[in-house]
């Protein structure tokens, strides 16, 4: 899931490219077609493969905006965790659609935007809505909104009605993004998630070792060792509530050819988890037609309170109420080093504007606390191909 | 305003941390070990070759006769399954969902809440298939097991079909 958010989170970023080298373009309707397929792999032996579609209308004199997107995450695992169970190499195909649309003729907004994805053991759908608010002559532009995201987490080949989990989410966000001058604006972001649900995966199980051998399990603790001194295996349970909150930083500058683009982010939730993420993205001018940049990320977390490598327990009338086998709530850091370019085949001029853009990125994450591993490093690619009408 | 933002955020997310996250389940109140010999010999002899549930790795992982043994001078078929791999056997059932195991001993859920019933009888997706069809003799014995109302009766008669085939305890 994470993987598939990370995924998701680096095409948006990508289309966010596109859009900031063609919006405003062009006055009336400004219609957009674009296909991309991203690759994703690491090396815990999982491989994400993309494919995706989407289309978007933008009216700049009637304030109208709308599109839509659909994709396929196939993805194919042999990770630790699935080796430790002794399973085999595990594959499934998510699909996932979304739509959104926005009215804003002046002054005052709405926007509103839904989403669905399906995978054979996962159902996910939500909406939001937002309210948006230009002030001081569009020098301040505001947004507050809500929203309410329902998942059923089931397993794959047993239909829901034998078993699923509920999961729901509501959604408070709001921003406020300000021009400073004609080269530079700045906007500040919160969001609030608020989980009711059992979110544990049915497939994860949780080694516990006596208190007189845990010593013996460091972190990155092999498969064999594991094995040979767990006593008991229960399957994770995580808490039933969470509530998260993201405060996100931003500010954008344009050099002479030169665009910067820098991000903070800190999160914390109920579950103890305190991270910082930091982006940094150059955008430069390399002719009328080719634009590219690199980019860097750094993220660190601490760990969730409840979270251990390896849990103690003396028998089946002690475990510990809450355990998880996720290491991505463990105390964790990595870093990210990337570039992308694009290249408007053909530019603003014509009738017809067509741009191919590339993304690679690279990323190395350090787990302090975990069983099998301690490192991962994966690559992701996203080729996409965009024509404006 | 950044400098203002970061410290009331971090002085949030101190006040909600919860330490009462790493409390422990000690309630004993779980299927009775006294009556476990039957539903672990069934288990054993229907889940647990070397293959399936007796493989070292598998998180429900069963020992005993015709599987994997605990002791490293057992074989598979000698000696028949001793009391320490039925105490073994005991820890792991009860331990997969001890939360849930706990709801059933209580008579609060049905035993269909957790997935040892489910992927015996099959309901739920399970390589091995539905080894304990719904209403058998052996799903009787389990379920009745969990839920605190032993049934000898219908244990052996379960137990039997084994014994014959030779592949019991």
């Amino acid at each position: 899931m994470q993987l598939i958010d990370s995924v998701d989170a680096r095409r948006t970023a990508l289309f966010s490219i596109a859009s900031l080298g063609t919006a405003g373009c062009h006055d009336g309707l400004v219609t957009r077609a674009s296909s991309e397929v991203a690759g994703y792999s690491d090396s815990f032996a999982t491989t994400v493969v993309s494919p995706s579609i989407g289309a978007r209308v933008d009216s700049a004199t009637s304030g109208f905006s709308g599109g839509a997107r659909y994709l396929a995450d196939v993805v194919s695992t042999a990770s630790p965790d699935i080796v430790a169970t002794a399973s085999p190499r595990w594959s499934e195909t998510r699909h996932a659609g979304s739509a959104f649309t926005q009215y804003k003729p002046g002054a005052l907004g709405v926007s509103a935007a839904g989403s669905f994805s399906y995978s054979p053991d996962y159902v996910s759908r939500g909406g939001t809505g937002a309210f948006l608010v230009d002030a001081d002559d569009k020098h301040w532009s505001f947004s507050i909104g809500g929203g309410y995201n329902r998942d059923s987490i089931g397993r794959t080949n047993t239909p829901l009605s034998v078993f699923s989990r509920t999961l729901d989410v509501a959604i408070l966000s709001g921003g406020a993004t300000r021009i400073v001058d004609e080269r530079t604006w700045v906007n500040v972001t919160t969001d609030v998630f608020v989980e009711r649900g059992d979110p544990s995966k049915p497939y994860r199980y949780v080694p516990l070792f006596a208190p007189d051998a845990v010593s013996g399990i460091g972190s990155g603790a092999s498969l064999a060792r594991v094995t040979a001194a767990k006593i008991l295996q229960p399957l994770e349970q995580l808490p039933l509530a969470r509530d998260r909150v993201a405060v996100t930083f931003r500010i954008a500058h344009r050099f002479d050819r030169t665009t910067l683009r820098a991000e903070e982010r800190v999160y914390g939730d109920t579950w103890g988890i305190l991270a910082s993420t930091t982006d940094v993205r150059l955008y430069l001018d390399a002719g009328e037609r080719l634009s590219w940049g690199p980019s860097a990320r750094a993220n660190a977390q601490s760990g969730a309170t409840f979270y251990s490598h390896a849990y103690t327990s003396t028998g089946p009338t002690d475990v510990p109420t809450f355990r998880t086998g996720d290491r991505e709530l463990g105390p964790l850091v990595s870093a990210s080093l990337g570039g992308r370019a694009r290249y408007e085949i053909a530019g603003d001029g014509e009738k017809v504007g067509l741009a191919i853009g590339l993304l690679v990125d690279g990323t190395l994450t350090h787990f302090f606390q975990a069983l099998y591993v301690t490192e991962r490093v994966s690559g992701l690619g996203v080729l996409s191909l965009e024509a404006r009408f | 305003m950044r400098n203002l933002l970061l410290p009331a955020a971090l002085l949030l997310f101190e006040a909600c941390n919860d330490d009462g996250l790493l409390v422990r389940t000690t309630s004993s109140d779980l299927p009775r070990r006294e009556s476990f010999d039957a539903v672990g010999s069934l288990l054993v002899a229907s889940c647990g070759s070397l293959d399936c549930h007796g493989a070292a790795p598998r998180s429900f992982r069963l020992r005993g006769f015709g599987g994997r043994r605990l002791a490293p001078e057992h074989t598979p078929d000698d000696p028949a399954t001793t009391a320490a791999e039925l105490s073994f056997d005991y820890d792991l059932t009860v331990s997969v969902e001890p939360e849930l195991v706990r709801r059933v001993a209580r008579a609060e859920v049905t035993p269909e809440i957790l997935t040892l019933v489910r992927k015996a009888r099959g309901t739920e997706a399970h390589v091995g298939g539905g080894l304990m069809p719904t209403g058998s003799a052996a799903d009787r014995c389990l379920v009745a097991w969990l839920a605190r109302h032993d049934d000898p009766a219908v244990c052996a008669a379960a137990l039997s079909p084994i014994a014959d085939a030779g592949v019991g305890p």
